[in-house]
């Protein structure tokens, strides 16, 4: 959610906040590439391996 | 009176309180520099192995054993925390820099450790997972943990730690171990002292800051100097023994003789180099420089002539 401030986010300048939220918004778009991959993976894996047998 | 080496390492990392971290700096913990030779030779233990794997199945085994070096670097990272931030070279990492909390980065090596040995048991066999848990537990407690400040012989037998790959991609492909993986063990082995060395004779001052016991620190570089060429000299039948063993042809053969070879010319360079009366280089080390950089060039290519050779043999 955009609006949230956290408690660390109360004792920053704006500059810090704005920061701050691009650092955050890096991290959840890293994680949802993550996750993607690993279902990926999975799936992957999956299919492959019925197939073997 | 305090240990002054101890006392500059705890006042360096007092600053890592974390909570600033980008991507970067949580792939920086992965040491990726490290995993792509890991990662080639593990895949060069796939190719030449006798039996086919699925390529999606050995692409998720290089996958393993690339987060599983990844995983044991960031946990190196986390253990080694208070010697990095006074090393110059390694001063700038997430957690001296305090970009990362220790226990953040412990946390994201044992998830990443656990997740790639799991991964790796179910998309390949347990062997190769089983050799793949060995080599990291062998990089975090018998290297990093046990050996790394303790002994100048740390990255001998610590090098071992590095040599795992090959017999990790072969497993995955066979399910067992063979010689011709455990020969491309034994050629790392002996590679990893003068490839280690020749970095620390030119990084030796951050060393001895650090109070780490690379040979340079403890014995001297004229010393490290002549162990580089020993291991080098070593290092040429090991290295062709796959071929006079009959496990690899001729392109890896004359490869294994050529780069050796070549190797042993950079060892008496490094030996040669114009020196104080301690064995400091006065050249700055260039000879110490060049032989680290053609060590990288030597295993690559080695390890892509041994896949050249399955290939077309």
């Amino acid at each position: 959610m955009r609006g949230a401030v956290t408690m660390d986010e109360k004792h920053y300048t704006p500059e810090q906040a704005a920061e701050f939220r691009r650092r955050r918004r890096g991290g959840n778009i890293a994680i949802f590439f993550t996750l993607l991959a690993v279902c990926v993976i999975f799936f992957a894996m999956t299919v492959v391996k019925m197939g073997q047998h | 009176m305090a240990d002054p080496v101890n006392t500059l390492r705890a006042a360096a990392i007092a600053p890592s309180l974390g909570g600033e971290a980008e991507v970067r700096d949580w792939l920086a913990l992965l040491k990726p520099r490290v995993m792509t030779l890991v990662v080639f030779t593990g895949a060069i233990g796939i190719v030449i192995a006798p039996v086919r794997l699925h390529p999606v199945l050995a692409a998720i085994a290089v996958l393993c054993i690339a987060v599983a070096a990844g995983a044991a670097g960031a946990i190196n990272m986390w253990f080694d925390r208070d010697i990095d931030a006074v090393m110059r070279r390694t001063r700038g990492r997430p957690i001296p820099a305090g970009r990362i909390a220790p226990g953040e980065a412990l946390g994201f090596g044992v998830g990443l450790a656990v997740a790639s040995v799991v991964l790796m048991g179910l998309a390949t066999n347990v062997v190769a997972a089983l050799v793949l848990a060995i080599s990291i537990a062998f990089y975090v407690f018998v290297y990093t943990m046990w050996l790394k400040r303790r002994t100048p012989q740390n990255i001998v037998i610590g090098g071992a730690a590095g040599a795992f790959p090959p017999v990790i991609g072969w497993a995955a492909a066979t399910g067992s171990i063979d010689v011709l993986p455990l020969l491309l063990f034994a050629l790392v082995f002996f590679w990893t002292p003068p490839h280690f060395w020749a970095l620390s004779l030119y990084a030796h001052d951050d060393y001895a800051r650090a109070g780490v016991p690379m040979l340079p620190v403890t014995h001297g570089a004229r010393h490290t100097r002549i162990q580089i060429l020993i291991y080098t000299v070593l290092l040429l039948p090991v290295s062709v023994a796959p071929w006079a063993l009959g496990y690899l042809g001729p392109v890896y053969g004359i490869s294994a003789l050529v780069l050796g070879l070549g190797f042993l010319v950079f060892a008496l360079r490094v030996l040669a180099d114009k020196q104080d009366a301690t064995g400091r280089s006065l050249t700055n080390d260039a000879p110490a420089r060049a032989t680290f950089k053609f060590s990288l060039l030597y295993l690559a290519v080695l390890f892509a002539a041994a896949a050249v050779d399955r290939l077309i043999g």
